[in-house]
């Protein structure tokens, strides 16, 4: 046991001894780093973590830290992470996701995650390509972007996960850059410590699929944008953002789904109703 | 009708009150001390379709369709055309129509049937507010000679919140339809009633309560017919015992909810039908490879695609058994009737946690929709559990998938201090990282497999039934269709054959052996509700027969009855 109740826990406490798999100069090693830091600043203790994640290079991250981990399907950890969360409210839920995972094959969860409104954080990995097959385009990639896959581009508009957060239900809806480590495990904080569903966006450069990404650094915006519980205010902000600011773009009190389990009864109570 | 079995059916309009009619009946059968089977058919339209059920009546227990109706209750004709195989009208039936809605259709005119027409538009304007099914009641209750009495009580017990008029008003209607026809002599009066414990139940609560006493506290799932039944029983009942339900928006989510429940610690499952199991294979295999327990009901329809959502059949078995890529052994179960429904069930949430592997229950809308009056279910006790990582234990280096005598490893639920570790659908090592060598794929597959196959499921994996004499032939089959199969092998072995039967529950792991010794040196039949016959061809593949082995098909929703399965014995035995 090396979580001491008199111990206070720091971020390597939470990283594990496995290797990642990612490529020298990922973005991904940032939000890892950021998100040990997280948690450590709640002092959540490990055991009481649960890290869902879905198919891809950011679905990898649950085995970089010592906590519960579950690396699920392509685009099918949200609803994992829910049924999780539904029967095991004491446990801190996070979910991470990549861009293709979250938005594309796992999108009709996206929308019913941020409707149920579930206590989960929900951490997106998107830089913007699938790297793990090599360099296709994701919902989010520009659509001029040329590929083996789409040599003309896509030509089909990008994905907007903030809009379709707000739009859908979610109670927290923020984007960071893994580039600015400390101000994104300020959010990533609060979006833990937030009641509700929350999506942090996490811009995260792929180095090897998109170089251009590594000119990000010097476009992203250090958490210029205030919080604010206006919808319509936020529906604004969102709208008029060129991908490039930072910070919660929403964030209210609203309810918060969790089915209550109750023992009121015992099963035999309910073969009385067969009886003829 | 003859041994102590009466056979009746109505159809009408949707909403014209036939499954009410039927329910009525079913339940003053049970008042009366007696056993029931009502089975319900109907179109794919929500209101206003076609509609009808068969409800078979003994003094013994019975889950078999009859051959023929020997009373039928046409409250109209609309859309008989379409029942003319589930709701089978002979010569020896007695066809009773309202002659106010319709005239008897073309097709039943010359089939030498009794007909006795009657004017319900006529008493029903005689009783205010009366509806024309009650009389319908009372006309069925008096040829077959049930008491009044017992209807009454049905009403009592089933309209408890209508009130008094509501029942008043219908009794009425039902005592005037009783004495409609000329009385005839009482067709039940020499059946030995039985009042020891008995329930009144569909198959698809008994497969919830199943669930229950097998302790699943959380289930997910998406709509889908027929399977929904199953659990809108469960939702007011689960989370009065510690448990939750949640409404998935879709299978995929279902799926992958019940993974993330079980992940968390308890026992989880949900309920669907082939499209919903079509959406889910990715998951199951997921369950499998992560060892993570999980149970799906999936309630069979007809198919291929959306098929025949309504109907019966049971041709998801290939896909139960092979619908996941890779290599995915998992445990794939079928009850048998309505009392199996819930044993099987039960078994099912056992089995799928102590081994920590996917099951699959095989049910179909027969098995499901179906209601009976059963002797009622005890609860079993098998002992199945969890293995999981003990709070006392200390663990310094936890591996996840350890390898154990009986393959399976304990597993640490999120909370313990000493277990982390990540699931993982990725091939992987003892410890759970992920691993793509030879070695590691190789020692998982035969972890996941040997602790499936090594397992001793008892007697439970088969109902086997060995006639009295040295028999020559036997009969192999699964699910809803075992108890007409039955029917058939009882009644010919009482006329000088020698069949022995085996109707199998564990589909997968097949006891194959167990199925060829039990097979040699005799004639060997298999009966299935298919068009392909899958369960032939798997036991064939299997080893379990021989390919001299015969096979009976019907694909649904035609019903195999009693005197067909024996005709095609008598002609193979020929």
């Amino acid at each position: 046991m090396k979580n001491g109740a008199d111990k206070s826990l720091s971020p390597k406490d939470y990283l594990s001894k496995a290797h990642p798999i990612w490529c020298p100069g990922c973005g991904h090693f940032f939000i890892l780093r950021a998100l040990a830091t997280a948690l450590a600043s709640l002092q959540i203790p490990n055991e009481d973590i649960g890290l869902i994640s879905g198919i891809g290079c950011s679905s990898r991250i649950p085995a970089y830290l010592d906590v519960y981990g579950f690396h699920g399907l392509h685009g099918r950890a949200l609803p994992l992470a829910q049924g999780f969360k539904a029967i095991r409210p004491d446990m801190t839920v996070i979910v991470a996701s990549g861009d293709g995972d979250g938005y594309s094959i796992g999108g009709n969860h996206f929308i019913h995650a941020c409707r149920r409104n579930m206590n989960i954080t929900y951490l997106v990995m998107d830089n913007e390509v699938y790297g793990m097959t090599k360099g296709q385009p994701s919902p989010t990639t520009d659509p001029t972007w040329k590929s083996k896959l789409a040599p003309h581009g896509t030509n089909i508009r990008t994905f907007n996960p903030l809009q379709v957060a707000l739009a859908s239900g979610a109670s927290f809806v923020a984007r960071g850059f893994a580039g600015d480590q400390k101000s994104l495990a300020q959010l990533i904080t609060s979006a833990i410590q937030h009641e509700g569903f929350s999506l942090l966006e996490i811009k995260s450069p792929c180095v090897t699929f998109r170089p251009e990404e590594k000119e990000w650094h010097k476009k992203m915006r250090k958490l210029n944008i205030q919080s604010t519980e206006d919808f319509m205010k936020a529906a604004g902000n969102i709208y008029k953002s060129d991908g490039f600011d930072t910070g919660i773009f929403y964030q209210v009190d609203t309810p918060v789904y969790q089915p209550s389990l109750s023992n009121e009864k015992m099963v035999t109570d309910f073969e009385k109703e067969f009886e003829v | 009708m003859g041994n102590n079995h009466i056979s009746i059916s109505i159809s009408g309009l949707g909403g014209s009150g036939v499954l009410t009619a039927g329910s009525i009946l079913l339940k003053s059968v049970g008042n009366s001390g007696f056993y029931a089977y009502l089975s319900r058919f109907s179109g794919p339209q929500i209101r206003g379709g076609e509609s009808a059920i068969t409800l078979n009546i003994s003094d013994k227990p019975i889950e078999s369709f009859a051959d023929y109706s020997d009373f039928h209750f046409a409250l109209d004709w609309h859309g008989f055309e379409s029942f003319s195989d589930e709701v089978p009208l002979a010569d020896k039936s007695c066809i009773i129509f309202d002659k106010s809605k319709d005239t008897l259709p073309e097709m039943l005119q010359n089939i030498g049937a009794e007909i006795i027409e009657v004017n319900l538009k006529e008493q029903v304007g005689k009783i205010k507010e009366s509806r024309a099914n009650a009389f319908a009641i009372g006309i069925l209750a008096s040829q077959i000679g049930l008491p009044l009495e017992s209807i009454l009580k049905s009403l009592h017990q089933i309209w408890t919140k209508k009130g008094e008029e509501t029942i008043n008003i219908t009794f009425q209607a039902i005592k005037v339809g009783y004495d409609l026809l000329d009385n005839k002599p009482s067709l039940i009066e020499n059946w030995t009633p039985n009042f020891q414990a008995r329930w009144n139940i569909s198959g698809n609560e008994a497969c919830g309560l199943g669930a229950l006493r097998g302790g699943i506290k959380f289930v997910a799932a998406y709509p889908i017919t027929p399977a929904t039944d199953i659990v809108e029983y469960l939702s007011p009942r689960l989370e009065k015992v510690g448990g939750a339900v949640m409404i998935a928006e879709d299978e995929l989510a279902a799926i992958n909810m019940v993974i993330g429940g079980s992940f968390g610690g308890k026992p989880s499952m949900t309920a669907t039908s082939g499209p919903g199991l079509s959406l889910m294979s990715e998951a199951l295999g997921l369950a499998v490879a992560s060892e993570t327990p999980a149970l799906v009901v999936n309630v069979m329809r007809g198919g291929p695609s959306t098929g025949l959502p309504t109907k019966s059949e049971q041709t998801d078995l290939n896909q139960a058994l092979f619908g996941m890529h890779g290599e995915a052994p998992h445990i794939v179960l079928a009850p048998l009737n309505i009392a199996d429904n819930v044993t099987i069930t039960q078994w099912g949430v056992g089995l799928a946690e102590a081994l920590q592997t996917l099951v699959i229950v095989l049910s179909d809308q027969r098995l499901g929709q179906s209601r009976a009056i059963i002797d009622a279910v005890p609860a079993k006790e098998y002992g199945l559990k969890r293995k999981v990582v003990d709070d006392e234990e200390s663990y310094k280096f936890y591996e996840r998938y350890a390898l154990t005598e009986e393959y399976v490893s304990p597993m640490a639920i999120p909370g313990n201090k000493d277990g982390y570790y990540t699931a993982d659908g990725l091939e992987h090592t003892s410890a759970g990282t992920p691993s793509s060598s030879a070695f590691d794929h190789q020692q998982q597959l035969k972890k996941r497999e040997e602790k499936l196959t090594a397992f001793d499921y008892g007697d439970e994996w088969a109902e086997i039934l060995q006639s009295t004499q040295a028999s020559t032939a036997i009969i192999l089959t699964w699910g809803s269709v075992y108890t007409n199969v039955k029917e058939a092998v009882l009644d010919l072995n009482t006329q000088g054959y020698a069949i022995d039967l085996i109707a199998v529950r564990l589909l997968m792991p097949l006891h194959s052996k167990d199925i060829e010794a039990l097979c040699q040196n005799k004639k060997v039949m298999v009966v299935e509700q298919s068009y392909s016959g899958q369960f032939y061809h798997y036991c064939l593949g299997r080893g379990a027969i021989e390919a001299t082995a015969s096979s009976l098909v019907k694909p649904g929703p035609l019903v195999l009855k009693t005197d067909e399965i024996q005709a095609f014995i008598k002609e193979v035995l020929l």
